[in-house]
């Protein structure tokens, strides 16, 4: 049995269709995305609770390069997604799979982290959210940790 | 009479078959799409922010691992796919036997089985992170998006290889190599206008700090950063020229890795300090703080959904790959049963992904509303893993052995120093192996034997258990000759 030559230009055309669809699904998600996306605004409160976290990283020894201003526009006054996530189960899972080697695919596997990788989030948590900071630390605290990144 | 109904009987029998056995034509993609294709099933941005608290360390922790594990596996899986088509079941078959062949494939298939719930939880979180951080905490968003997004994933695959390998290199570029240059570029910005870098660039801090067991831990779990470099093999048979253009592939996509893996983790790591890497909300965190300091926080969402067009772009090539092993070596060999042999009109094995779609879906579901599954989940991406690593032993038992069993066979490529890469390759392998048996951060302070129990279970059972009984069980009438139309 032999294939039609057709079926390989219908085949190209059908290819184009599906590369079309899948491009503008991608651009519709990213117009939605740059519209729905929240950017934290300047304010008082912002800039107070950016300097008391700047303050709570200095007392921790954490040296930080990031701005005041820059902690605002990430943080804003609630926190943003650190405060949406840090006492939720199912994030919580993401972080225990996110601790881990290298390896972007399927060869992920979890190692044994630096204390520093919570140290700072548990600051964002104490700052912005301190009602989550027992759930995250009863998460952090069931972790072992080992001075693999910083010196101890 | 009877005789004559059984002749009847037994023709329209290897009618079925044959039907049944039909491969269609198949369509040539190019050297380059196999590369990308390679490339975005191994590397993204994804684990940037993970290597960029190591800082310039991270480079050490990157390139020995490459040297050790990446140059042996692809080195040699250029030389094995330039002189047998069908990838890692029909080196090891031809290398070793055809048993140890399905063990290999069945081994890179079990790899994905787990894959799939927690890549795409990853992509839902991301998507929650643009839209609405909360909704990475919720089950059912998270069970909808894992289940609907696979499901997309397997209408996509169905219609062959090239709108894979098109979507793949799509994904690539969107998701990775342009974001990726975007970071560089940034980097350097920030660099060049007189900033300190967050984390030291000096050589002191050139190497890792020792810390025993936990930094070897790092370093050979590294090596899987690597791993998958030899998948997309099994669709040499589409290159117009395996023997040229396989090795051409395996040489860019080593390029492009290295690449991405270093520089986009070294540029996060000038601007970001390790501890405001706040991971749990996703690495999406990580890029915000990045572009939080240049004050285009509007390139945050743009990136979430480029890293979301990677992410499924790498796993279309990890649905295409490690199933249609599984089923090339079960048509020649009769491993599994015809109804999972079945192929589309674009040649795909739908029988199959269909199959693991409903173990995945299974699992999303598992893995949204019972707090227990999600949050020991990790575990399985380490006894998946160590399965894994049984299928590279093989392969580089089986390319020892080649070379020596069948010196003749016509290779577009040999690789150089191939015994010792093997040997160098097998103790990589055998080290991460074992590595994988050291309980990692979140096993707590829990007992050593129970972690060691509970991952040598799970090997024993996913990659020695299920292969035997598929073997045990397999039967001769369900081997097919295939008939290319």
């Amino acid at each position: 049995v032999t294939t039609s030559p057709d079926i390989h230009a219908v085949s190209h055309r059908d290819h184009l269709v599906t590369y079309t669809i899948l491009a503008l699904i991608i651009t519709a998600v990213a117009v939605a995305g740059l519209l729905r996306f929240s950017y934290q605004q300047r304010s008082e409160e912002a800039e107070q609770k950016a300097a008391q976290l700047q303050q709570l990283w200095t007392q921790l020894g954490l040296t930080s390069t990031l701005s005041r201003s820059s902690l605002v526009r990430l943080y804003g006054t609630d926190g943003g997604a650190v405060c949406d996530t840090s006492s939720r189960t199912l994030s919580q899972a993401l972080l225990r799979t996110a601790l881990a080697n290298g390896a972007a695919g399927p060869g992920q596997r979890p190692v044994v982290v630096d204390r520093q990788v919570v140290a700072g989030e548990r600051a964002v948590v104490q700052v912005y959210c301190p009602e989550n900071l027992g759930d995250f630390d009863e998460f952090a605290n069931n972790l072992k940790y080992s001075h693999v990144a910083f010196d101890g | 009479v009877a005789t004559a109904t059984n002749v009847a009987g037994t023709a329209q029998q290897a009618v079925v078959r044959t039907r049944r056995a039909a491969v269609p034509r198949s369509v040539f993609i190019s050297w380059a799409a196999l590369a990308f294709m390679t490339t975005s099933s191994v590397a993204s941005l994804r684990a940037a922010p993970t290597m960029a608290v190591y800082g310039l360390a991270s480079v050490f922790l990157l390139v020995i691992p490459a040297i050790i594990f990446l140059v042996p596996t692809s080195l040699v899986s250029a030389e094995l796919a330039s002189g047998w088509s069908g990838g890692v079941y029909k080196w090891v078959a031809e290398g070793i036997s055809p048993k140890l062949g399905f063990v290999a494939v069945w081994c890179q298939f079990a790899l994905t089985i787990t894959y799939y719930p927690s890549l795409l939880a990853y992509v839902a979180s991301t998507l929650a992170y643009v839209f609405d951080p909360g909704l990475a905490g919720n089950g059912v968003y998270t069970a909808i998006m894992i289940i609907a997004v696979y499901w997309l994933a397997v209408l996509l695959s169905s219609r062959g290889l090239k709108a894979i390998a098109g979507a793949a290199s799509g994904g690539l570029w969107i998701g990775t190599l342009i974001p990726g240059a975007v970071l560089v570029i940034l980097g350097i910005v920030f660099l060049t206008q007189g900033n300190h870098s967050a984390a030291p660039m000096d050589t002191h801090h050139l190497l890792p700090v020792w810390a025993g067991i936990s930094s070897l831990v790092l370093i050979v779990n590294n090596f899987l950063s690597y791993a998958g470099m030899e998948m997309n093999a099994v669709h040499v048979s589409e290159l117009e020229n395996p023997a040229r253009d396989f090795p051409k592939a395996i040489f860019l996509a080593m390029g492009l890795v290295l690449m991405i893996f270093i520089f986009p983790a070294l540029a996060i790591s000038w601007v970001v300090p390790a501890h405001a890497l706040s991971l749990t909300s996703g690495v999406m965190q990580a890029f915000d703080a990045f572009f939080a300091h240049f004050g285009v926080s509007f390139l945050t969402p743009l990136f979430g959904v480029a890293l979301v067009a990677a992410s499924l772009g790498g796993m279309l090539t990890w649905l295409a790959g490690p199933s249609k092993g599984l089923l090339l070596i079960s048509r020649s060999e009769g491993y599994l049963p015809p109804y999972f042999q079945k192929l589309n009109a674009q040649g795909i094995q739908q029988n199959i992904l269909v199959a693991q779609g409903v173990v995945t879906s299974v699992i999303a579901l598992l893995y949204a509303f019972i707090p227990d599954v999600s949050s020991t989940y990790w575990i399985f991406s380490v006894i998946t893993t160590q399965v894994y690593m049984i299928m590279y032993l093989l392969m580089f038992v089986a390319a020892a052995r080649l070379r020596r069993t069948q010196p003749d066979q016509a290779r577009g490529y040999k690789a150089p120093f191939l015994v010792p890469l093997c040997v160098v390759g097998f103790l990589a392998s055998l080290a991460a192996l074992i590595i994988g048996f050291i309980p990692p951060s979140q096993f707590g302070h829990s007992s050593f034997l129970a972690y060691f129990a509970i991952v040598g279970g799970g090997l024993f059972v996913l990659g020695l258990l299920i292969p035997y009984l598929l073997l045990r069980f397999r039967k001769p009438s369900w081997k097919m000759q295939e008939v290319s139309q």
